[in-house]
């Protein structure tokens, strides 16, 4: 069991500090999910994909607990009081001329995305999953993740190519004032 | 003009994603690149993208490469669990003394009652007559559909969920840990079963935001054994696995759920509340 689970102990923190930006806060993520991995080990498909599976256990724990600190609603998405925070936040984030907003650190930038697309981005485009695992992983179809993908790859784009966003636009939905 | 038989199917938000994470084949990939010809603006965009992606990479390489620390050793955590097994053990251990005593008085008069009864209740149809699994099909039915509060008490206070419901139930609970299947604790809620027993539901759901439940309460009616059983009721596609350990009725509940799969989950449940001692006093 451990010389199949340790390979992916380095994925694993890395996709768990992406989501968090907390060492210990994602270590601690991803001790719990390995517990809860190794204590469910005879649960697991045999024929599944092993590293799916630790990534499904990961981020389903990531959605719990957040659920827990009661933070549900703060999707960080880019609206303007949530882009003047980033730049506080964020000392590479630089007011270029006309009141651009310009991020240096691509890392900064995917925490100003909606949560669903930065855990595509995370899945697909840093831990290799396919198209296929990262929709069953996240509960939607393989259609929305594509769609995930695109527009959170798009606003990423925007954001450290210094293009204005029109957040409000497109971001009316998702808040809840 | 040259195109292959692939290239000439028109090029896709998906064929751009595809390729900005290099999985798209060859004959496609000469496709979307003759497309970006026709299309530099949407192109350089694309470009962008991609050079990003890589940049994100490059960042996020570090902390991967990162050693690991103790603490996230599999032999660490496995040598952990030991320990914390053991310990939750000595606790069993001294609530089951306290349980095998009324257990055993109770468990004279029901071994008797069991006789008498079991040969007019064989397992195969005894489902739909019998109470406690048609409460737990009637309260999933109300319940998992219950959008807006389908829990009394959220997963969010499990601690307190659990006290509450062991208290209420007169016997040491635990929420069987479902994760590793791939569904995860939402809440619970109190019931009362037939005959004025309380009941216990838990209830689950998975990433496609599917639930299930699992029912339990005492129960002393008709046959007992803890081989699964299965039971469903057709007008609500409500599908049930129940079993019944020493006065005690368990029932998992879900609708739309292939029956492996529900069955896989029943002897998760049925592993882990086993493995507790709870509340099974025969420890």
């Amino acid at each position: 069991m451990a010389a199949l689970i340790e390979p992916h102990i380095p994925a694993l923190r890395r996709f768990a500090w992406a989501l968090l930006r907390d060492g210990t806060v994602a270590d601690d993520l991803v001790q719990d999910c390995l517990e809860r991995a190794i204590a469910g080990w005879h649960l697991r498909h045999h024929d599944g994909n092993l590293k799916a599976w630790l990534f499904a256990i990961l981020h389903n724990l990531f959605l719990s607990n957040r659920r827990r600190s009661a933070r549900g609603g703060m999707d960080r998405s880019l609206d303007d009081d949530g882009a003047a925070a980033l730049m506080r936040a964020d000392p590479t984030a630089t007011l270029a001329a006309e009141g651009r907003l310009v991020w240096q650190d691509a890392l900064t930038a995917l925490e100003a995305l909606p949560e669903d697309q930065r855990a595509v981005i995370l899945l697909v485009g840093i831990e290799d999953l396919s198209y296929e695992e990262t929709a069953r992983l996240t509960g939607v179809p393989i259609g929305t993740v594509m769609s995930r993908l695109s527009r959170g790859r798009e606003r990423l784009r925007r954001l450290l190519d210094g293009e204005v966003v029109k957040a409000g636009a497109q971001q009316a939905l998702r808040r809840v004032k | 003009m040259t195109a292959a038989s692939s290239s000439e199917v028109p090029v896709g938000e998906d064929d751009l994603q595809a390729w900005i994470d290099g999985r798209l084949s060859s004959s496609r990939r000469d496709a979307v690149e003759a497309w970006f010809a026709m299309n530099p603006e949407v192109a350089a965009r694309l470009r962008s993208m991609a050079s990003q992606q890589e940049k994100l990479r490059a960042v996020l390489q570090l902390k991967h490469d990162e050693p690991v620390p103790a603490r996230l050793r599999v032999a660490n955590l496995v040598a952990a669990r030991r320990v914390a097994r053991w310990q939750g053990m000595r606790r069993v251990a001294s609530v089951c003394v306290w349980l095998v005593a009324g257990g055993a008085m109770g468990w004279v008069g029901h071994a008797t009652l069991s006789d008498a009864t079991r040969d007019r209740a064989p397992t195969a149809t005894a489902m739909a007559t019998r109470p406690m699994v048609a409460e737990a099909i009637a309260a999933h039915r109300v319940f998992a559909a219950d959008l807006g509060r389908p829990v009394e008490v959220a997963a969010a206070q499990e601690a307190q969920l659990v006290t509450w419901l062991s208290n209420r139930l007169g016997r040491p609970l635990a929420a069987p840990d479902l994760l590793p299947l791939g569904y995860r604790l939402i809440g619970g809620r109190l019931l009362a079963g037939a005959g004025g027993d309380p009941a216990a539901q838990l209830m689950y759901e998975d990433a496609r935001r599917l639930r299930l439940t699992v029912y339990l309460r005492a129960d002393h009616a008709g046959p007992t054994g803890t081989e699964f059983r299965f039971s469903d009721d057709p007008a609500q596609g409500v599908t049930a696995f129940w079993w019944v350990d020493r006065g005690f009725g368990y029932a998992v509940s879900a609708e739309g759920l292939d029956r492996p799969v529900l069955l896989s989950v029943a002897e998760a449940v049925h592993r882990q509340v086993t493995q507790r001692g709870t509340p099974s006093p025969s420890l």
